[in-house]
């Protein structure tokens, strides 16, 4: 295999000391990743699943701050203790043939991600046009005008991502505090309209007006406090007990450096969710009958073109990324492929999926799935690194075995994700709970498998 | 040019919250926060994408 470290990336080697960063670069990186479009949507869709107020004040500070320690005291003392990425960690786990597999599920679940924020980007660009917008319960297009406005903005947002994105994505970067306050002016705006006139008045109207509990709306799933804690902690399921920030915390200096996740947290999935729900509490008093979901609208309505500005950049700075993931993860699979075909190819998915806003609609839901799908693997990690030399079990199996597809690894996952569906299936535990049930099961069979493994080909491991 | 950019960024980005605070305490209406929030996306853009141009080219 080539040693990538020439692209200044250090793919498959551990990041040396002397370009390790700051702690204040990791939790600019966490405050930038986190502050995102999709939280424009996942807000409102609180308050059409029918949470209360203090499931979700008190909900969402449980679950996020569960979210935090799971990146600090899991995934963050694995980074700082190999410095290597999720994939080149798999691979010598794994083996190159099951690490393909995983780059597939990754890349088209990324594909679907950045299809959400193509739709939530086009619901403020189709503004100006007079474009209808699709309503809560909608999954095909419901006009003309939105295919064409997400297919524009699929182009744009794909060729700029095909092209290498760096710039973008300096200009994304520096954007987070000025987005950040937008969703802050959006939320102290919302308040106001609501009725709230000082800081002792907001707990009676928030119960009262804003998350009044009760039924949801129609088709959509309640939400009770363990799902807003669930929902929470696993949303970014992925990228900590997944292990996916591996890339990223292999940066930091300390395993302690993890608790800088709490700046993404606590900014993005705490402040501006709440923000970003109390823009739909005013439109859902204002017209009742209006429940559709249009970040848009609802952002103009509050601070003008600022917002209109804030939805269409905050879906672009993280669309850009994720289809950029997306390609890279298409393309380990077929090497030969150039990078711009292949992520074009991904942007493309990614349009093609953002025509349906089904798709937007129903994010709460994917979001759960997306983590259920790839945190399994997470937990194999997790035990190779902890469990394994403790139990005298050989780290990177495939590596010092020259497999290409560790079974242990393999089954681990796949019958993982199969307890997973016959509990929703069967025992009736909604997508958002299957995750930690699945990262469990998952790390328990891959030790009882390798263990049953390792004993038979002992003899024919390579030393370390 | 530093400092002029610096500076326009600062008052892009308190422009930004202060509108809303003033439209919080009833100081101003909406269309006038609005406007004002304008302002400062616009110095906010001005003081900061020359300041990241800048840096990409450094480098």
């Amino acid at each position: 295999m080539q040693n990538n470290s020439s692209s200044g990336e250090f793919e498959r080697e551990a990041v040396p000391p002397g370009q390790l960063k700051s702690l204040r670069s990791i939790i600019g990186m966490y405050a930038g990743e986190h502050v995102a479009g999709t939280e424009f949507m996942i807000g409102p869709l609180f308050i059409a699943a029918g949470v209360s107020a203090f499931d979700l004040v008190v909900g969402l500070f449980v679950g996020n701050l569960l979210a935090v320690l799971s990146w600090a005291l899991v995934c963050a003392p694995i980074a700082t203790g190999l410095r290597l990425t999720l994939y080149y960690k798999l691979e010598r786990i794994c083996g190159t043939r099951l690490v393909v597999i995983y780059n597939l599920a990754n890349g088209a679940l990324f594909c679907i991600l950045a299809g959400a924020m193509i739709s939530v980007s086009a619901t403020a660009v189709g503004l100006p046009f007079s474009m209808p917008m699709p309503a809560l319960n909608d999954w095909l297009p419901t006009s003309l005008a939105w295919i064409v406005v997400v297919v524009a903005i699929g182009a744009v947002f794909s060729f700029v991502a095909a092209k290498g994105f760096d710039a973008m994505a300096r200009v994304a970067a520096a954007s987070v505090p000025w987005m950040f306050l937008v969703f802050l002016a959006c939320g102290i705006i919302a308040l106001r309209q609501l009725g709230v006139t000082s800081l002792s008045d907001f707990w009676a109207v928030a119960q009262e007006r804003i998350w009044k509990g009760g039924d949801p709306l129609p088709g959509q799933t309640k939400f009770t406090f363990w799902h807003v804690v669930f929902f929470a902690w696993f949303c970014n399921a992925a990228m900590h007990l997944g292990m996916a920030d591996l890339s990223i915390l292999r940066y930091a200096k300390r395993w302690h450096h993890g608790f800088a996740s709490a700046a993404g947290m606590f900014v993005g999935h705490y402040l501006a969710w709440i923000c970003a729900s109390l823009l739909y509490a005013v439109q859902l008093a204002r017209t009742p009958a209006d429940t559709t979901v249009a970040p848009g609208p609802m952002a103009f309505g509050a601070v003008g073109l600022s917002g209109l500005v804030c939805v269409v950049l905050a879906g672009w700075t993280t669309a850009n990324p994720t289809i950029y993931r997306a390609g890279l993860a298409f393309q380990a699979i077929v090497p030969s492929t150039s990078r711009f075909k292949v992520t074009l190819f991904a942007g493309a998915v990614a349009t093609a999926g953002a025509i349906f806003p089904a798709l937007v609609m129903k994010l709460l839901d994917f979001v759960g799935f997306y983590g259920t799908i790839l945190m399994p693997m997470g937990a194999v990690i997790a035990v190779d690194y902890y469990l394994f030399g403790r139990l005298g079990l050989t780290s990177d199996f495939a590596e010092r075995s020259g497999s290409t597809f560790n079974s242990p690894a393999g089954a681990a996952w796949l019958i993982a994700l199969a307890a997973c569906g016959l509990l929703n299936r069967f025992a009736g535990v909604q997508i958002y709970f299957l995750a930690l049930p699945g990262w469990l099961t998952a790390g328990i069979l891959y030790l009882l498998l390798s263990t049953l493994v390792q004993r038979r080909f002992r003899h024919n491991l390579a030393a370390p | 040019m530093k400092t002029v950019l610096l500076a326009s960024a600062v008052c892009g980005l308190t422009l930004t919250i202060l509108p809303a605070m003033l439209y919080f305490v009833g100081t101003v209406d909406l269309p006038w926060s609005q406007q004002l929030m304008t302002l400062g996306m616009i110095l906010w853009f001005a003081g900061e994408v020359p300041r990241v141009i800048g840096r990409l080219r450094r480098q």
